[in-house]
């Protein structure tokens, strides 16, 4: 009797505990998501009426009602394209080389040591170090091909990283029974390793062009303009061989840019404006999370 | 070239500590000798030498820890693939007389031609479908008849086929523990290897998979080479004819089943499969 009446005791306590700690986590969660939900949805509201078709075909101008972001959204895109295009290969790249091919020495271990630390250089940084090494060292000039370098070069290290940690988390029995079929460094990397830590990989490849698609200060300090009333070239043609990449060497601007020239205007509608770009860069970036919810949701019930 | 290699592989140091010798007129597929391996600083073999005849079942039995494991693992070179292990001696994979654990042996030499199932189910996060036909794929076999046939083969093999026939595309993960370590044998299997190492293939299994991957061992004796780690006395009884006892890394003794189960030579092998320690 005197026993049951002691683990009751003790279960009334272990409740008591876990129902307090349960109730301070849901108040900071409240707290913090609504500081967030607050941010968001005064954004929302500011920018909500200036979100008609209009504004995405309009080049900037300096009456409120007729200025748009189409030079802003069509330069963040072609300059993602770029940040893309570079970053994916070389990262993932790096990190298959990095986890999978090199030999532990102190070469590599200076290399991972870099690595990490570039993550946390400032970005402002690499703008300083791409406006001498591209844009006048190679002389890529204030280009679109420019910016989408530096904003590459700012990534890369997540990609790096992610790429190496989704392998590192493979068990190690994945590749000794990869090995032990006879398979070749290659194949076991590309057949067996890879789709198994792709969903690992596509987070970091996301969250490395979230990062990207919002920055502002190195592409500044390369050159974008804040107010530009025309596109580069169309990347896609009606002759042959109907693509070009001219508009790789054209100036730019970017959505963040263009938000920042606004807000940095005395008028109030301006203001409006920039949150209304706010807004679009925001569904930009959730859009491109969502897309890695997905696919890991995916991946996840293939592998059961 | 192959008579050559032949020739330069001597024949079983007979002054080995402890040499076992091959039954004569029993050809032999690989040729253990003075084998030792250690784990960095730490020996986990010492100077084992031993024969594995050639379409003959070879058992290795021992107390946990007595590095069956690490013996197995020796003839494919999957120590290879962790920095600071390091191997002495030889192996000559007969006919060619090839060593095995010589540095200038690629391991994927081994590897192509040894197949293995590892203690643990170690399926791939792939289809059923894909982790049998893994290692055919990987040999460049593209023929989509070719691999339907080789999978079903080596699933029927591996008494799994009727379980899995209707849905040879689910993920290998939502297999059991028992059916995915069947799953890893007909994986090993669908590339033919000429010698098949086995450890411990039936310890997650029940009596009656157990049964049927023991009449698969016996069936498959006649075109492979096998050499399976078991700690069932009689499982190794049933399906070997030859036995290999290791205790802490040496090989205390080796024979014919028969003769190591009614008459070991050593009082340890039989104070071990009697059960008197281990
Ligand atoms: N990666 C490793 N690093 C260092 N020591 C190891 C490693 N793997 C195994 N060992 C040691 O080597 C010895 C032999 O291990 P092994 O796994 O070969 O034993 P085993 O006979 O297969 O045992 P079991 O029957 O439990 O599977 C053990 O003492 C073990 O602790
Ligand atoms: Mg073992």
């Amino acid at each position: 009797m005197q026993a049951l009446d002691r683990s009751l005791d003790r279960v009334r306590a272990a409740r008591r505990r876990d129902l307090l700690f349960a109730a301070l986590a849901l108040l900071l969660l409240f707290v913090a998501s609504l500081v967030l939900l607050g941010l968001i949805l005064d954004l929302v509201l500011r920018g909500a009426p200036h979100l008609d078709l209009d504004f995405f075909t309009s080049f900037p101008s300096r009456r409120p009602s007729r200025a748009g972001i189409l030079s802003a959204w069509v330069g963040t895109t072609l300059v993602m394209v770029v940040v893309a295009a570079v970053a994916i290969p070389l990262g993932v790249g790096a990190g298959i080389y990095l986890e999978e091919y090199a030999r532990r020495n102190w070469l590599t271990d200076i290399v991972e040591i870099n690595i990490t630390n570039l993550a946390g250089v400032p970005s402002i940084i690499y703008g300083l170090l791409a406006l001498g090494l591209f844009v006048h060292g190679a002389g890529f000039g204030e280009s679109i091909f420019t910016a989408g370098l530096t904003l590459a070069l700012l990534i890369l290290p997540i990609v790096v990283v992610a790429t190496r940690e989704a392998l590192r988390a493979l068990p190690r029995e994945m590749r000794e029974g990869a090995f032990a079929l006879g398979a070749d460094r290659w194949q076991t990397v590309a057949m067996f390793l890879l789709p198994a830590a792709g969903p690992g990989i596509l987070t970091g490849i996301i969250v490395g062009l979230s990062r990207a698609i919002g920055e502002t200060a190195p592409v500044i300090t390369v050159g974008a303009l804040t107010f530009i009333a025309f596109l580069p070239p169309s990347p896609v043609g009606s002759e042959f061989p109907w693509v070009n990449f001219d508009w790789l060497w054209s100036p730019f601007t970017v959505l963040p840019i263009q938000m920042f020239n606004w807000v940095s205007r005395p008028q109030p509608a301006f203001h409006d404006l920039a949150a209304a770009a706010g807004v679009v860069l925001l569904v930009m970036t959730l859009a491109m999370n969502a897309l890695a919810i997905y696919v890991r949701y995916r991946a996840r019930r293939m592998l059961g | 070239m192959t008579a050559e290699a032949t020739a330069t592989a001597p024949a079983l140091a007979l002054d080995a500590p402890r040499a076992e010798r091959a039954r004569a007129d029993v050809p032999v597929k690989a040729r253990v000798e003075r084998l030792s391996f250690w784990y960095g600083a730490k020996q986990a073999l010492h100077e084992i030498t031993m024969p594995v005849h050639e379409r003959c079942v070879t058992a290795l039995i021992g107390p946990s820890g007595c590095g069956k494991s690490t013996f197995l693992r020796c003839f494919n070179r999957m120590h290879d693939l962790y920095p600071g292990n390091r191997y002495a001696g030889h192996i000559w994979l007969e006919p060619e007389g090839i060593d095995i654990i010589s540095p200038k042996t690629d391991p994927m030499i081994p590897r192509l031609r040894i197949g293995m199932v590892f203690q643990k189910p170690n399926p791939f996060p792939k289809s059923i479908y894909e982790n049998v036909a893994a290692g055919l794929r990987i040999r460049g076999v593209r023929n989509r008849a070719v691999l339907d046939e080789q999978v079903e083969k080596s699933l029927r093999w591996a008494a799994l086929w009727d379980e899995v026939k209707d849905r040879l595309d689910a993920s290998a993960y939502d297999l059991s523990g028992g059916q995915q370590q069947r799953l890893c044998i007909a994986r090993a299997l669908a590339p033919e290897p000429e010698v098949l190492l086995l450890d411990e293939p039936t310890s997650a299994l029940d009596p009656i998979a157990t049964a049927h991957i023991e009449e698969l061992v016996d069936e498959l004796r006649s075109r492979y080479t096998i050499v399976i780690v078991t700690h069932n006395m009689q499982q190794a009884a049933r399906v070997s004819q030859f036995t290999g006892f290791f205790h802490l890394g040496r090989l205390v003794e080796f024979g014919e089943t028969e003769q190591i189960f009614t008459n070991p030579r050593e009082s340890m092998t039989q104070d071990y499969i009697t059960g008197r320690f281990g």
